[in-house]
């Protein structure tokens, strides 16, 4: 890969993939059935991040009908996520 | 043994002062320095086996027990007649005890003059020796504060409590006399170890100092007898005893020998204390009797006869009559010198300041002093002082010493050292956002002078919340741009400028055809430092998306270099002076970092002749950060690197992203969110800085890009969006406004009329298809600007083809301000007015 | 310290924050420490109707680890300044860790 030539911007490290997102869309997994599309603005060692244009979407189970799964969706214009909540940081093309 | 009172008394005191036993050795034992830290188990474990005799190093057993029947006549416990007053400690000191505070009370006043300052020393002396007074008559144990009142040393204020303390264990052998307890508190010195972190460590050193005192009382008994001596035989002729000052130097260790066997350890324990008094005790002692006393006598009975010779106490009060007797007594027993040594010496310097016996306070000092002039004297106090105080100082450090261990200390050092350093290079990285941020913030303040780092992002501070603003912004400057060259072309008589082309007649295509390139993409593989190309073009081979952002954040890592680089500028150097070693070095370093960057941008790979092969430059411009970081690359390459870049992107503008994919597909009425956004990058990071080079670029060189965009790209398709308009606008204009502005010489007026006649001839038939479609919800400024750059620079007939092609725009524009609200009309017309206008019309005439 | 460093700059600013208990709170950013703990003045909850326990308390002080979200105001954060810092961050980590 390119990576492995170009010494400077070796992904040595999982959050170097991250890095590569850095003011790119990418899609975050979180606790609690959430998920996130938002622009990486920041991040560090503990997954804290901030995301800009972000879409939320919410899994909840609809107890009233059968058990159906119903998403809700929210927007922000700028976000803080709190690392401890992440689960998944991918990136999106 | 049982004289000692140890087995009587040892119990007891372990009761009352349990460390003392515990940590108790023996004499000889050695001391451990660190054994204090640990100390209060080690008491608890050997608390219910202690003995004395598990401890005692046996010395005791030596000592001959079969004289102790002289004991009551030594110390008059049975009869106390016999042996005389004289041994009555505790009757004759108790009844001069008065005395004695008092004295030592105006002494203590005395020495505050500040033409002795040596008083200190005088003290230090002194309280010794009246501690041990303190221990032996017991009514009084309050002389010891009293006497400490005008001590300058605070050390020594823990001692006299300690006093206190320590006489109840002493008093308790009553007969035992002073130089038992002294030897008892020997004990408990050499069985206390110095800690600091003991909670009785106050005790240790005082207990010495009981001991010690009784040594210094002997030997003030003596100054006193030699001040006597001295007063009356010649009181107005000094006489130096040499020994005061030998003895300052080898007076303390001598000590141990007088009273006791060496104690090593006993050494050890008390550094500082010693080092503090190493000076009195040996003026206090004559030499002789140091060599007189032999160790052995240590606890034979004849040497606690000695006991009586203390008695000084009472000379506080009544010194003279009672000195003569005591060396008597003593005589008998061992040759003891002191009586019979009556070094002469004047009264001490005491003596002019007030009526009391001057040596009463401070016998030790005054063979010496009373010898010396009245300047000496007081220099030498004051040196003596000052050297007191820096002992003092000294032992007071010293206390802790040996507490870390090398290693310990090489560990605390590297720890202090790294947060040196990561206070002076991390904290602008810790707190990076913060810092730049709050700069920029007070750049509202005109008076804040410009952080360095903050100045790379003032130039996007209209991607804050402004991106709207940021790109009126730059289509403002292409408008100035416009307007320049439309203002220049009216101010010029039109004339000329239908002059000029039919001077020139109808312009062969074949020789515009192939336009002589005035840029030569080749020339940059010879620019500088050039990484492998075949690595590079390996590098890129499969230009996939993880690569691109890879190299996108190269370049990022490389300008954070660059910007930390900055601020580290050795400062601007005078003018007319050499620049040193420092600034030379930095701009080395600077150079690598731009060549660097340069490289990182991939911008010098070959460009490959097969069609849709992207070059890898134009794919890391695709993505977004990229589009951000030109603004700030331009920061820092020359005019040659921008120049490559503009050509760069020129040649390639078709494959870059914003003209891919910037066309409005066929029945669509607006561009994807995605795109816009890409354009709008485009236009706010990109275009800027290309635009700030095109509007310094001389004719020739804006007749080159013209000429490759015609040669290599797909001008139509470059038409129809709004970046293409762009590029295409900034040409036009530029060459305008340098034609005008008489800034070009014939041929390269001509070269430039050739490749824009090429132009127009491309875009003449779809002028219309220009315009974003009807109903399309944007600023078709971009379209207008466009139409009059090239209108100024058209010919008649060709202007008249544009009017023509352009007609139903303008009316309907006209037409669709009417409708509209009065600011976005306003806004519409001026669009169009700026095109009629370069054509030499007015807005008006239509509306009219 | 990257958030650290960033929440100083919003001091002042109405941010609202939403707990990992589904709790939103709208208030003044007062202060934020190291551990992102942070104190709100003016506070508001979001869904008063749903928590009405808070709904007498003026100021809060949240610990940072119950925190989910901050939704921030857009304008008040310079992007382009966040994601240098945030290089810069990654390459003093990357740094120690060598």
């Amino acid at each position: 890969m390119a990576d492995a030539e170009n010494g400077t911007s070796a992904v040595a490290e999982p959050l170097d993939l991250v890095r590569l997102s850095l003011d790119e869309v990418v899609f975050v997994k979180l606790r609690g059935d959430r998920e996130l599309r938002g622009r990486l603005h920041a991040y560090d060692s503990h997954c804290n991040l901030v995301l800009g244009e972000v879409e939320e979407t919410i899994y909840v189970v609809d107890e009233d009908d059968d058990d159906t799964i119903r998403t809700v969706k929210k927007n922000s214009e700028m976000l803080f996520v709190r690392g401890d909540s992440v689960v998944i940081i991918a990136t999106t093309t | 043994m049982s004289f000692f009172g140890f087995n009587t008394t040892l119990p007891r005191d372990r009761a009352a002062h349990a460390p003392h036993p515990t940590q108790a050795p023996g004499f000889s034992q050695q001391v451990d320095a660190f054994a204090g830290l640990s100390g209060n188990s080690n008491e608890k474990a050997d608390d219910d086996g202690y003995d004395f005799e598990d401890t005692y190093d046996g010395l005791g057993d030596k000592l001959d027990e079969g004289d102790d029947e002289f004991n009551d006549e030594t110390f008059g416990g049975g009869n106390a007649a016999a042996p005389g007053k004289d041994f009555d400690f505790f009757g004759s000191t108790a009844k001069v005890a008065n005395a004695i505070n008092e004295e030592q009370l105006l002494y203590a006043r005395g020495p505050k003059k500040p033409t002795q300052p040596a008083p200190p020393s005088y003290h230090q002396d002194h309280q010794p020796k009246a501690p041990s007074y303190a221990a032996t008559t017991k009514p009084k144990p309050q002389p010891a504060p009293k006497h400490q009142v005008p001590t300058e040393i605070p050390e020594l204020k823990p001692e006299m409590s300690i006093w206190n303390t320590t006489s109840p264990d002493a008093t308790p052998a009553k007969n035992l006399s002073a130089h038992a307890a002294a030897h008892f508190s020997h004990f408990e010195n050499s069985l206390q170890e110095p800690p600091p972190a003991q909670p009785s460590f106050s005790q240790p050193a005082p207990a010495t100092r009981k001991y010690k005192s009784l040594e210094e009382v002997e030997a003030e008994i003596l100054s006193k007898k030699q001040a006597r001596l001295a007063a009356a035989q010649q009181p107005s002729q000094p006489q130096l005893p040499p020994h005061t000052q030998l003895n300052q130097q080898d007076g303390w260790p001598g000590r141990p020998v007088q009273g006791f066997p060496p104690h090593p350890q006993m050494q050890l324990q008390q550094p500082p204390h010693q080092q503090i008094e190493l000076p009195f005790p040996p003026r206090n002692m004559p030499p002789p009797q140091q060599n007189q006393r032999p160790p052995q006598n240590d606890r034979t009975p004849e040497h606690l006869q000695r006991g009586p010779v203390p008695q000084p106490g009472p000379g506080g009060q009544l010194p003279f009559p009672q000195i003569p007797t005591n060396p008597q007594f003593q005589g008998n027993n061992i040759p003891f010198p002191m009586g019979m040594i009556p070094p002469p010496g004047p009264p001490g310097p005491q003596g002019p300041q007030g009526p009391q016996p001057p040596f009463v306070g401070m016998p030790p000092m005054q063979p010496q002093i009373m010898q010396m002039t009245e300047e000496e004297r007081v220099k030498f106090l004051e040196e003596e002082s000052k050297r007191l105080k820096r002992n003092h100082k000294i032992a007071q450090l010293s206390r802790y010493n040996g507490l870390m261990t090398p290693s310990d200390k090489n560990f605390i050092t590297r720890i202090q050292l790294q947060q040196l350093v990561s206070v002076n290079e991390d904290s602008f990285n810790e707190d990076f956002y913060y810092q730049v941020y709050m700069a920029i913030r007070a750049r509202n303040n005109p008076q804040q002078p410009l952080n360095q780092f903050a100045q790379t992002y003032l130039g996007q501070q209209g991607a804050r919340g402004g991106r709207a603003r940021r790109q009126d912004n730059h289509l403002l400057r292409m408008q100035q741009q416009v307007q320049r060259a439309v203002a220049a072309a009216k101010a010029r008589p039109k004339a000329s400028q239908l002059v000029l082309e039919g001077s020139l007649g109808k312009i062969s295509f074949s020789n515009v055809k192939t336009p002589k390139p005035l840029l030569s993409i080749k020339k940059q593989d010879s620019t500088g430092v050039v990484e492998p190309g075949q690595k590079q073009a390996h590098a890129f081979a499969g230009i996939d998306r993880r690569s691109i952002l890879a190299a996108a954040e190269d370049i990022y890592r490389c300008l954070l270099d660059l910007d930390s680089h900055e601020r580290k500028h050795p400062g601007p150097s005078l003018t007319g002076q050499q620049p040193d070693a420092n600034t030379i070095q930095w701009f080395e370093v600077r150079d690598a970092l731009i060549a660097k960057l340069w490289r990182s941008m991939r911008i010098m790979e070959p460009i490959k002749e097969e069609p849709n092969a992207l070059h890898p430059f134009i794919a890391i411009l695709s993505v977004k950060k990229a589009k951000e970081a030109i603004p700030r690359v331009f920061r820092y390459i020359d005019l040659q690197q921008r120049i490559t870049i503009l050509t760069m992107i020129t040649i390639s503008l078709d494959q870059v992203d914003v003209i891919k994919d910037g066309r409005y597909a066929p029945d669509t009425l607006s561009l994807s969110n995605e795109t816009k956004k890409k354009i709008e990058g485009f236009s706010q990071y990109v275009l800027p800085p290309l635009l700030s080079y095109v509007g310094d670029a001389q004719l020739d060189v804006i007749t080159g890009l013209l000429g490759i965009l015609l040669d290599r790209v797909n001008v139509l398709l470059l038409s129809q969006t709004q970046i293409g308009l762009a590029f295409l606008t900034m040409f036009t204009s530029r060459a305008e406004i340098i034609k005008q502005a008489n800034q070009a010489d014939d041929q390269g007026v001509l070269k430039w009329t050739q490749t824009y006649d090429r132009l127009f001839e491309v875009l003449e038939d779809h002028l219309l298809d220009i315009f974003p479609p009807h109903g399309a919800q944007v600023d078709d400024m971009y379209v207008w600007q466009f139409l009059a750059s090239m209108a100024v620079g058209a010919n008649m007939s060709q202007q008249q083809k544009m009017v023509a092609a352009v007609k139903d725009r303008v009316n309907d524009n006209v037409q669709a301000s009417k409708t509209l609200p009065q600011e976005m009309g306003q806004h519409k017309l001026a669009n169009t007015n700026l095109f009629l206008r370069a054509l030499g019309l007015d807005i008006d005439l239509l509306l009219s | 310290m990257l958030f650290f460093s960033f929440f100083k700059t919003l001091v002042d600013h109405e941010v609202t924050i939403e707990l990992k208990n589904d709790l939103s709170i709208r208030g003044t950013l007062k202060s934020v420490d190291q551990f992102l703990n942070i104190k709100l003045d003016e506070i508001q909850v979001v869904d008063e109707v749903k928590y009405p326990h808070l709904s007498a308390v003026k100021n809060v002080f949240i610990r940072g680890s119950v925190v989910r979200y901050v939704h921030l105001p857009a304008n008040a954060v310079d992007t382009a300044l966040l994601e240098d810092a945030t290089r810069r961050e990654a390459a003093a980590q990357a740094n120690k860790a060598k």
